[in-house]
């Protein structure tokens, strides 16, 4: 077998673990999940606009991106973790490694089955954003979704590697996105003029806020409502999301990989 | 311990089975990660304007069932926007109504929680601005005819902004006053219904003042002997004012 056929063979059986994870999403009743958190989104961004007495587009569209947003990232997470654990039950994963596949080959093939999936969530929940904002804006909201969602697959992929059961596995993931979103207001918190000045432990926990701060992604400036709402996006913007959703898939693509490699099954 | 330790180690492949590649991409990644946000240092604050309350209907919405852990992080949320570092001028620069509005719809979530007066009476109405100190005086005010026995402390303190800040005598009578009237629980101490007398006194009101001891007096709130004797001597201290004024022919204000 020729070295050319054999990594076209790797590339196939990547393709095909990617397919049947999209075929898995789509029996799965996934479509309807997405469809159902879509409906919901633009009935109360309509009931929202109806309560308004003024800035009803900007109400409408800020409640239905940031419902959206949510939505994805749960539906993402939680059908990721299912799908894996689902593999694990059934054998799934056995049976994918006896193959002559590295493990890469099916990690890779999984992360791009499920960046399928998040890629078409991402477009239909644009789609909708789109009806209520600049054409531009709403695209680089689509796109921020779309490395949001993929940075949430990794990471959901490298806590089931790591804990095996969904409960851990999600709370891990959710407080994961949480600090990711929320740290920045933490470090404003913690260096108030209020908190006390020259204690130790004020300073402690000061410095164990910034090491999150600076190991964690950058989600805070992901997928921002201002863009739809005052429409100030820019390739600014832009770049920051590809460029921080890259480097962070791809160290959590590097630890997940790394776990499973080490795994013992 | 070691048998724990061994099985522990038992159950993972060794290190040097992950592919080279692999630690590889790890590291790059991480050291590229790293470079990105040390090069996109995140701005310590933005000066945000406050936005409008989302009302108290979204707000308990929002605290899922739980308005009491709501009203605390909502104030936290508060002060921290408030106290963002490094930008001290957007501090005074808050817009006042909406500063209000935030309290009024923070306090209804939890009344018992005093944290919204206190941030509104030290925090609110401290700063330099007169129409922001008038307005958090307001709503403290406001706020303390629902509980006043629990609440007399932050109008307490808005009766001295008013009477030291502000130089606004009868606001600070009034706000005396309301503690005078409404504060009659027997935790409140008696210094503070005796906050109408002093501000009567500095606003040349003397007979009034003598009429206020007076009917303290024959009101029974007063029990303990020292401060019995206390008002009597404030009182025979009025009585001797009033008369040098009455000779002298025109009232303390005037001559001030």
């Amino acid at each position: 077998m020729g070295v050319m056929e054999h990594r076209f063979n790797r590339l196939g059986w990547m393709t095909a673990i990617a397919w049947v994870t999209v075929l898995e999403g789509i029996r799965t009743r996934l479509v309807g999940l997405v469809v159902a958190v879509l409906g919901v989104g633009l009935t109360l961004a309509f009931f929202a606009g109806a309560l308004a007495v003024m800035e009803v587009r900007e109400i409408q569209v800020a409640v239905l991106g940031t419902f959206l947003r949510l939505g994805a990232v749960l539906v993402m997470a939680l059908f990721v973790l299912n799908a894996q654990v689902r593999e694990l039950d059934d054998k799934g994963l056995y049976l994918a490694l006896s193959l002559p596949i590295p493990r890469a080959g099916y990690f890779f093939g999984r992360l791009m089955g499920f960046s399928m999936i998040a890629l078409v969530v991402a477009l239909l929940f644009t789609v909708a954003v789109l009806f209520f904002s600049p054409v531009l804006q709403g695209a680089l909201w689509g796109v921020s979704l779309f490395f949001e969602l993929l940075l949430i697959v990794a990471l959901a992929l490298l806590c089931l590697f790591t804990f095996n059961q969904v409960p851990p596995a999600f709370a891990m993931v959710m407080a994961v996105y949480i600090l990711a979103r929320s740290v920045i207001a933490l470090q404003w918190v913690g260096q108030g003029p209020i908190m006390p000045k020259n204690v130790l432990y004020v300073w402690l926990m000061n410095r164990f806020i910034d090491g999150l701060a600076f190991v964690l992604p950058a989600l805070d400036r992901f997928t921002q409502s201002e863009w739809l709402v005052y429409g100030n996006g820019g390739w600014q913007d832009l770049a920051f999301v590809v460029a921080q959703g890259v480097l962070y898939l791809a160290l959590l693509s590097a630890a997940a990989l790394i776990d499973l490699y080490r795994k013992n099954f | 311990m070691a048998r724990i330790f061994k099985s522990l180690q038992g159950r993972d492949r060794p290190w040097n089975a992950v592919p080279k590649p692999v630690w590889w991409l790890a590291l790059v990644a991480l050291a590229l990660h790293l470079t990105l946000h040390a090069q996109h240092s995140r701005p310590g604050a933005r000066a945000e304007a406050l936005p409008v309350s989302p009302g108290q209907g979204v707000l308990r919405l929002l605290a899922l069932g739980d308005p009491v852990a709501m009203n605390r992080l909502a104030m936290l949320w508060l002060q921290a926007f408030d106290y963002q570092s490094g930008v001290s001028v957007a501090f005074k620069d808050l817009d006042p109504h909406r500063l209000r509005q935030w309290l009024v719809d923070i306090i209804a979530l939890d009344p018992r929680s005093q944290y919204p007066l206190m941030a509104a009476s030290r925090f609110y109405a401290d700063i330099p601005r007169e129409d922001t100190q008038r307005i958090l005086s307001d709503f403290v005010y406001e706020q303390f005819h629902d509980d006043p026995n629990r609440r007399w402390p932050w109008l307490g303190h808005v009766a001295i902004i008013a009477k030291h800040r502000l130089h606004d005598l009868p606001l600070a009578l009034k706000y005396a006053r309301a503690i005078r009237s409404e504060a009659t629980g027997t935790a409140v101490p008696s210094w503070v219904r005796q906050m109408e007398m002093v501000f009567l006194e500095d606003m040349g009101e003397l007979e009034q003042a003598r009429l206020f001891i007076g009917g303290l007096l024959a009101s029974q709130q007063v029990s303990e002997p020292e401060e019995i004797h206390f008002l009597n001597q404030r009182l025979e201290e009025l009585e001797a004012r009033e008369k040098e004024i009455g000779g002298k022919g025109r009232p303390v204000a005037e001559r001030e």
